[in-house]
């Protein structure tokens, strides 16, 4: 491929990502049933770009296969191929076909040699051609005029007279003057004859006939090929003189003057990542900092300058915009990810042989960049479960009385500072009585424990749990959706389930608006504020004192349901060792990684709030237990408690503790 | 010389309007025939380039209208497609075209067309 073009080839196989959205909107549509015209004419031209920028950048494959799927369209287009289900079904497998071949293109990997031949016969015995016909169009041809090979020396005598019209078509002789002396030598004789006065000269009209005597070796078709364009606007007549003897060639055209190469214009600008995250981090100091100035300006203060209260309220105005603006920039629409599922619905469909049907919403929505490439893959592995699991195949479904064919829903919607996705099938869903004795049987709950519904529906989401009878490959065992709840609350988020019986099931995850804000749960523990994530709590308990257990040589443990977690007292950790316990402290009961949970006692609990986090470690060392830090509105540092790191600790702890009570012991008893 | 460059490919447009950038022209671009009609009416320019199938406004359309418009009705129109069909080819004439280039396209031999049709 030429070098040149090597800086457009990222751009090109972004600009097929968007043909291939395009097709996949388009043909599903026809498949279903709309018979709009625009949106042939889109599939169409989203295949006709493909095919011409595929032959630029010498992608060989892709250029016949698309020749021949255009060909179809095109044919559609022209109404001489009707439209139906089955073509439009092939016509979409024909898409992703052509998306695999662009892909392997782009990566410079081979796929296996006549991959795309079967999809091939299929749309060319659709578009009723055979394969043979189908040039690769564009590939051979580079210009047009310079592809005969050079011939023997031939005379020529040509005699071009323009009509009178000529020239209202921007067809400059001197242009056919110019290419034919490109061919070989060339004598030129002008016929004045039709030439009026000057009073009557017609500047726009064609009064000069030429008479030309070429000798060149590339034949007539060349010769021909020039005029091609004024054919019928002259009288020309091309006959061949006595052959002659190869004589030197005239000069070759002058090349260009190489000029200095000017910058193209773009409406786009490449930042360094860093650059927006500094920005992203001091529109949040900003915010902080209008905060506070808020919080020091009292009614006095206004009374005396009435016009402060104007310009604070602009000044907050702007810091919103602000901050809205710099978010927006790392902001992408979550279409990106949705685009990939359809073809995921369609092969899942084929390989379990039922119908399902994907419908989304919301694609528009948008999200953080370094949170949209996270969701990929969990909510491919919904979707995975959902087409597994949840979608009856379509006999089931009749019996019940449903559609035969399954419903996938996967939508996205802003709801205040938070996207909330879901992802639900209108299946069979969660069996909970599977769902409870396997989790007993895991031990994963006690027997006599007492769930809710909602409860048992989000067992599920336990680490090494799985409802499967037996492992496909479709979904695999179902215990990747304990990985998904990390991944999800790794992005400060949470993940839940509902689900109805026969009716179906749908997963909604809840995810912050980006990952430097976060929404915390302010507590107080010995006097100083900390922040614990609300995503990562469960449940906060007034009265826990009744239900503390002690275990010995580990510590107290706080009863939970059937089940206890570790105890931690957290102004035991952070403030005075024997500092005590507050009559009105709160037990909060945190999920850690894992799926386990733990307990800390805080002092009181003071609200809730969006928080900017802060990353401490870029100036201190780490300090295991806190994850970061924040300034709150009334100026103080409040530290952001990870209650995995704290549970370790306080087991490390109880650990260390029993061995040197064991070694205490042993020590005793052999004194 | 001034250029106006039409294509629907965002791609193929970039690689046109780089090519006669490099060669010294003064380019202007639009995406289909609907913005191209835009900036002639604001701009004058001395030859257009265009795609033939392009949302909006076809190819064929677009030079329908610019050899409508006073301004441009006698500038250069060369058509740069993929389609090498001779019935299309003599209907473009007919419509008016100046001349036909192949996609995928030399830049080199484009320059050159380029330059053959400019002013002398």
């Amino acid at each position: 491929m030429d070098s040149k073009l090597e800086r457009f080839r990222t751009m090109f196989l972004d600009e097929c990502d968007e043909h291939g959205r395009t097709l996949e909107r388009t043909l599903t549509a026809l498949q279903r049933g709309a018979r709009n015209h625009d949106l042939v004419d889109d599939a169409f031209r989203a295949i006709h770009s493909i095919k011409g920028g595929a032959g630029m950048f010498g992608f060989d494959r892709i250029v016949p296969f698309a020749h021949v799927f255009e060909t179809v369209l095109d044919g559609v287009r022209a109404g001489r191929i009707p439209i139906s289900e089955e073509l439009m079904t092939a016509a979409l497998r024909a898409a992703d076909c052509l998306a695999d071949l662009i892909l392997a293109a782009g990566s410079n990997t081979d796929l296996a040699a006549g991959y795309e031949n079967m999809m091939l016969g299929t749309l060319a015995r659709l578009a009723g051609i055979t394969v043979a016909d189908s040039p690769a169009g564009g590939t051979s041809r580079v210009n047009a005029t310079e592809d005969a090979p050079p011939g023997e020396m031939e005379r020529w005598s040509i005699q071009f007279f323009p009509h009178r019209g000529l020239l209202k078509r921007a067809n400059e002789p001197l242009f056919i003057v110019r290419q034919l002396q490109e061919l070989g030598t060339l004598a030129v004789t002008a016929d004045l004859s039709v030439l009026p006065p000057f009073a009557q000269l017609q500047p726009a009209d064609a009064y000069l006939g030429w008479s030309f005597e070429l000798e060149t070796a590339r034949g007539e078709a060349a010769i021909r090929e020039i005029f091609q364009f004024v054919e019928d606007d002259c009288d020309l007549s091309i006959t061949q003189v006595l052959p002659v003897m190869a004589a030197a060639e005239a000069d070759p055209a002058a090349a260009v003057p190489h000029e200095t190469m000017a910058e193209p214009m773009t409406s786009t600008i490449r930042v360094d990542i860093d650059r927006i995250d500094r920005l992203v981090n001091l529109a949040g100091e900003i915010a902080i900092s209008q905060a506070l100035v808020a919080q020091l300006i009292d009614q006095s203060l206004f009374n005396a300058n009435p016009r402060l209260f104007q310009e604070l309220s602009q000044l907050l105005t702007h810091t919103q915009n602000l901050q809205d603006s710099v978010m927006a920039i790392r902001a992408q629409p979550i279409r990106t990810i949705f685009d990939r599922m359809p073809r995921l619905v369609r092969e899942l469909a084929e390989q379990t042989g039922k119908k399902i049907v994907l419908r989304t919403a919301g694609e528009n929505t948008e999200i953080d960049k370094t949170v949209i490439e996270q969701l990929s893959d969990p909510i491919m592995h919904m979707i995975r479960n959902a087409a597994g699991h949840g979608i009856e195949d379509s006999a089931e479904r009749v019996v019940s009385g449903k559609p035969a064919e399954g419903l996938i829903h996967l939508s996205a919607e802003q709801r205040g500072s938070r996207i909330v996705i879901e992802i639900g099938d209108d299946g069979r869903g969660i069996d909970r009585e599977k769902v409870r004795h396997k989790a007993v049987a895991k031990n994963l709950i006690s027997a006599d424990s007492v769930l809710s519904t909602e409860d048992i529906d989000n067992l599920i989401f336990l680490p090494g749990f799985s409802t499967a009878d037996k492992v496909t490959s479709i979904s695999g065992r179902g215990v990747g959706m304990d990985v998904v709840k990390r991944n999800i609350q790794k992005l400060g988020g949470r993940v839940n389930v509902r689900s109805e019986p026969g009716r179906g099931s749908t997963v909604v995850l809840t995810l912050p608006l980006t990952l430097a804000v976060l929404e915390g749960m302010i507590v107080r523990v010995a006097g100083e504020s900390y922040v614990i994530p609300i995503a990562s709590i469960v449940e906060c308990r007034a009265s826990w004192q009744k239900d503390v257990g002690e275990v010995a040589g580990f510590g107290e443990v706080l009863k939970v349901r059937g089940s206890y977690v570790a105890l931690v007292h957290l102004n035991r950790v952070f403030g005075s060792a024997a500092a005590a316990c507050k009559q009105q402290s709160v037990a909060i009961i945190a999920e850690i990684e894992g799926g386990g949970h733990i307990g800390l006692v805080v002092d009181e609990i003071v609200g809730q709030q969006q928080v900017v986090i802060k990353s401490i470690t870029d100036n201190l060392d780490p300090v295991a237990g806190i994850a970061g830090a924040t300034i709150l509105g009334d100026g103080r540092v409040a530290l952001i408690l990870d209650a995995t790191e704290i549970s370790k600790i306080n087991a490390s702890r109880a650990k260390a503790a029993w061995h040197s009570l064991n070694s205490e012991n042993a020590r005793r008893n052999v004194a | 010389m001034k250029i106006l460059a039409v294509d629907d490919s965002p791609t193929l447009l970039e690689i046109l309007v780089c090519t006669l950038v490099e060669a010294g022209h003064d380019v202007r671009e639009a995406g289909d025939g609907a913005e191209a009609m835009k900036v002639l009416a604001v701009d004058e320019v001395e030859m257009i380039i265009s795609d033939l199938h392009m949302a909006v406004m076809s190819g064929f359309e677009l030079l329908h209208k610019v050899r409508q418009s006073p301004v441009h009705q006698g500038t250069p129109f060369v058509f740069l497609t993929t389609e090498c069909d001779d019935e299309l080819k003599r209907a473009a004439r007919h419509a008016g075209a100046t001349a036909w280039m192949v996609k995928p396209f030399d830049p080199v031999s484009l320059v050159q067309l380029v330059q053959r049709l400019g002013p002398t």
